[in-house]
């Protein structure tokens, strides 16, 4: 770890000062406890010196009244002794050196140099001088002993001591109290010098606190500053925001905003897989992990590696308090976060894209449906708008039916079969009616539907969850036909698409469009037909009864090109001209009842192959097949289950025509009758009581 | 000059790359059609830089790799493939690839990739 | 919503019903109701579904058939409670079977029990819901399901 050294210089100075000064105190302190000491040494011996020279003075005295031989040795030897010691210590004194201590050590002295210290010692030195004079030869010649010369120096030692004995203890006396006074004044300078060493600590310590406390405040408001930005870059920002150490834990600072993408939930140290867990699928979690391992080696190249980022687009299912699930769609953001050429975290930034989404979503659906629309759009422009509205109506009308006979209950296969059967009569007579408006589209759908239909009327045992798919076919068929009523109501008040046309529909029928109709269906099968109809625009008719009557022409033109024409192949075999003929005739009469007849020249009904059918199909039995009349062989005509085509197409070979069509003619109170020649042709007669037209008039 | 060899089973991608890249900076040295093909041309041009497709036949990619970064670990391998699942392509560089670019690319984008894998050898 | 789906909501309430003495559930032929009247019966367990299709699917059931069943199941107690726990576990075992069969792109919630009043039953009313009615014993139940794509 490396130091910032300009950051701590103030408080590395100001304790290396401190550090100084306590040093230098304790020196301070060391040298002159030293010197007190020693001091201290001086004034016991200047002490020493005072009680010396009374020793000295009363040796004297002692030698000078000695009575015995005896006597006189002790009191030269006391004097003897206490004049080397004090002519020694005051030599020390005057100049430093050697002397005995108390305890006859030798002790080192330095030289006094006080000025009265001094000064007592000059003058000490002047009277001691010549006292040492006068009393060496006494010591010297002590041994000689009993002289006159000898009594004579005694008694001149013993008058000088006694002239100068009080004036050398003052001296001495003096002197000592230099000396103490000398080791006081150092004993109060210490204190001084301890008191100001601890003053300065004092203040230094006050320095360095102030200082110190006032980088701290400075830094910490620096670091709350740094700390409230990021929190306020955090709260506001509306991107999710956190980083991820090596381990992949989200670490203890996160933007508020993941709280909200993500749901509320305490983020810190969690594992991110634990964060992803449940709101995405395992596998996208444990590509995560492993994308992210990449990224924390610094071999891989971050920018090669976007691509593999597998929550770069991902939906979420987020549960909520209510036990339900929001989805969202997030975009999650890795980058690395490199610190002195080190990887140290990585930076996650989700995003909440699900507005993005809806909308790419809604504008594809919006395209896909926009070219659906379009296709359905040019079908209804080129169709009359009043049939197209019939057919609309119609078709719902036949999808309630369709739903009414679903949740009619059944129990016995027969009548789930019957049920099969009863829809298929529906649906076909839609499939017909959307085929004549060129309506392809739902032509083909239901022509699937059919298709379903027919595989349940194979099976052998069939249930209610067998109904499944075509409930599902249904509900399309639906809402694909809420969409063309959509349009039209859009074009109709827009003024377009002919619904703009006079409401009553006597004024115009629509000839041209079955011709059209009659064309294609003749196309489809390699046939050539002409479409001749009269009577429309002359009988005027309630709409319901307008509507029906266009379902039930267009099933039987169908059906007169279906099975009736030939292909001009056959029609010139059979010396007859190549274009077929329709004719399709609407007469009222007097009473108010309706006919409706279509005729075409075709090949008119195969009798036997209708019988042939039948047993096939096992509706009837091959004994029962030979006592059959005319009549009942044109009434298994209408059996649901009827068809003597052999390929099945949109246009026909269900057979389940007539029978839907004698359905619509009975519901509407008429009834049917089929006239054929073969080889002539065949004609269907639709017969309406006049009161049925009246009553659904007044409806 | 880098030394540059590209792996890839599909005619068209090798001769894109071939197209695309920066001539000044690489010589292609070698051009393999598979794995196998690839490990024995490593062994005998010892090129810098790999460009690797993973979806081939016989050695398929993510064994290519990691045969590759056995016999030299300094090789740089840049994975140039179509493949939508994110999981193999994290395999492929964990096996020792050092980038991804994901098919179709540009030839602007090659040069970019094969900077970007480069750069620290310039610095 | 294809008809994979629909049936695996369909296999939930007959799975539930293998458990009973009487596993003989017949399913009736589905039909479309309007969203405006949705069909309902006493009680009825409905499940959220959430993820690419979104919506509901419940099943409904008549008090009699239910003291039935709760009987059958060798639980004398037919009390409120009982009930409402009978249709919650049922709605439960759709919620199980959706989860195992169709995956995490369905979400499905925890089932709400609504009983009486028929008219707690909030369903979008621009869509249809599928009925699929079914009858146990003698008694009509059925399973509503109504999703968008």
């Amino acid at each position: 770890m490396k130091l910032d050294f300009g950051k701590y210089r103030g408080i590395i100075v100001s304790v290396a000062l401190f550090l100084l000064l306590d040093a230098s105190v304790l020196l301070m302190n060391f040298y002159i406890s030293f010197e007190i000491s020693e001091d201290a040494v001086g004034v016991n011996l200047a002490g020493r010196q005072r009680m010396l020279s009374q020793r000295m003075m009363k040796s004297l005295l002692d030698l000078d009244a000695a009575d015995s031989v005896e006597q006189r040795q002790l009191a030269m030897a006391e004097l003897s002794q206490t004049v080397a010691l004090f002519d020694n210590t005051l030599r020390a004194f005057a100049s430093g050196g050697e002397t005995l201590s108390a305890e006859g050590h030798g002790v080192m002295l330095g030289a006094v140099n006080s000025p009265a210290g001094r000064q007592a010692l000059e003058e000490a030195k002047t009277l001691w001088l010549p006292f040492l004079q006068r009393l060496d030869p006494l010591i010297d010649r002590h041994s000689l002993g009993g002289d006159a010369s000898y009594a004579a120096r005694l008694h001149n030692a013993v008058a000088y001591g006694r002239a100068n004995n009080l004036t050398l203890l003052r001296l001495m006396n003096a002197l000592t109290v230099d000396l103490e006074n000398v080791a006081a004044s150092k004993a109060k300078r210490l204190r001084l010098i301890q008191t100001v060493g601890i003053s300065l600590a004092v203040l230094n310590f006050f320095i360095i606190m102030f200082h110190f406390l006032r980088q701290l405040r400075e830094s910490d408001s620096k670091i709350e500053l740094a700390r409230q930005e990021t929190r306020e870059i955090l709260d506001t920002v509306n991107e999710g925001l956190f980083l991820l150490d090596r381990d992949q834990h989200i670490g203890s600072q996160y933007s508020h905003a993941l709280l909200n993408i993500l749901g509320q939930r305490e983020l810190e140290g969690v594992a991110f897989a634990e964060l992803l867990d449940g709101i995405v699928s395992d596998r996208d979690r444990n590509t995560a992990a492993g994308f992210i391992k990449l990224l924390f080696d610094p071999r891989k190249k971050q920018k090669l590696i976007g691509d593999l980022n597998p929550l770069r687009q991902v939906e979420v299912h987020i549960p909520q308090p209510d036990g339900s699930f929001a989805n969202k769609h997030l975009s999650f953001g890795f980058s690395r976060v490199v610190i002195d050429g080190e990887i140290v975290h990585v930076l996650v930034t989700v995003q909440d894209i699900s507005r993005q989404i809806k909308l790419a979503d809604e504008l594809e659906a919006a395209k896909v449906q926009g070219e659906e629309q379009l296709e359905l759009l040019s079908t209804i422009l080129q169709s009359n708008g009043d049939l197209l509205r019939h057919f609309l109506s119609n078709s719902f009308a036949s999808f309630q039916k369709i739903n009414g006979l679903l949740k009619q209950p059944a129990k016995t296969h027969q009548q789930y079969i019957d049920k099969a059967n009863q829809i298929f009569a529906l649906i076909h007579n839609y499939k017909g009616e959307a085929a004549a408006l060129e309506l392809h589209r739902f032509a083909r759908q239901a022509h699937q539907f059919e298709e379903l239909l027919d595989g349940l009327r194979r099976s052998a045992e069939l249930s209610g969850n067998d109904f499944l798919g075509l409930v599902v076919h249904l509900n399309k068929l639906i809402a694909q036909t809420e969409t063309i009523q959509g349009l039209v109501e859009k074009l109709g008040t827009l003024g377009l698409s002919g619904t703009s046309q006079v409401a009553s529909s006597s004024a115009t029928y629509a000839y041209p469009h079955w011709s059209l109709f009659a064309e294609q269906v003749a196309e489809r099968q390699g046939k050539e037909v002409e479409l001749l109809c009269s009577g429309f625009n002359d009988v005027p008719l309630p709409k319901t009864m307008e509507a029906a009557l266009n379902t039930l022409t267009v099933q039987l033109i169908r059906n007169a090109i279906s099975h009736g024409i030939e292909t001009p192949e056959q029609r010139r075999l059979a010396q007859k001209p190549p274009r077929g003929e329709v004719d399709v005739r609407l007469l009222a009469r007097a009473d108010g009842s309706i006919q409706l007849s279509v005729e075409d020249d075709g090949d008119g009904i195969d009798r036997q192959a209708v019988i042939d059918t039948a047993v096939d199909r096992g509706l009837i039995d091959g004994a029962a097949a030979e006592s059959l009349d005319s009549k009942a062989i044109m009434n298994l005509i209408f059996h649901p289950q009827l068809s003597t085509r052999s390929e099945v197409d949109e246009d026909a070979g269900r057979g389940v025509g007539m029978h839907a069509i004698r359905e619509v003619v009975r519901e509407l109170g008429g009834r049917v009758t089929i006239q054929s020649r073969r080889g002539r042709g065949t004609r269907f007669q639709l017969f309406f009581p006049a009161e049925i037209n009246a009553v659904k008039s007044a409806a | 000059m880098l030394k540059m060899m590209i792996v890839d089973d599909s005619n068209i991608i090798r001769s894109k790359i071939c197209r695309a890249h920066d001539s000044e900076r690489f010589d292609v040295v070698a051009i393999a059609c598979d794995g196998a093909e690839a490990l024995r041309m490593f062994h005998e041009c010892r090129p810098d830089v790999v460009t690797m497709d993973l979806t081939m036949p016989n050695v398929d990619g993510l064994e290519c790799i990691a045969k590759l970064a056995r016999i030299d670990p300094e090789v740089l391998i840049l994975v140039v493939s179509a493949l939508s699942d994110q999981a193999t392509g994290i395999e492929a560089l964990e096996n020792g690839a050092s980038g991804f670019l994901l098919k179709p690319f540009s030839e602007e984008q090659l040069r970019e990739a094969l900077d970007e894998l480069t750069e620290h050898l310039y610095d | 919503m294809t008809e994979e789906t629909l049936q695996v909501f369909i296999d939930g309430v007959s799975r539930y019903f293998e458990h009973t003495k009487d596993n003989d559930l017949r399913v009736g032929t589905p039909y479309l109701a309007d969203n405006c009247a949705p069909v309902s019966m006493d009680y009825t367990g409905l499940i959220g579904v959430s993820g690419s299709n979104k919506g509901c699917v419940y099943f409904t059931a008549p008090k009699a058939m239910l003291r039935h069943l709760i009987l059958s199941l060798g639980e004398p107690d037919t009390s409120d409670e009982n009930m409402v726990d009978l249709v919650g576990e049922v709605a439960n075992t759709i919620s199980g079977n959706a989860r195992r069969e169709l995956g995490k792109n369905f979400m499905i919630s925890v089932p709400v029990v609504v009983s009486g009043a028929p008219g707690k039953i909030h369903l979008p009313t621009e869509l249809r819901s599928y009925v699929v009615p079914t009858t146990w014993r003698s008694y009509n139940a059925a399973v509503v399901i109504c999703l968008q794509h």
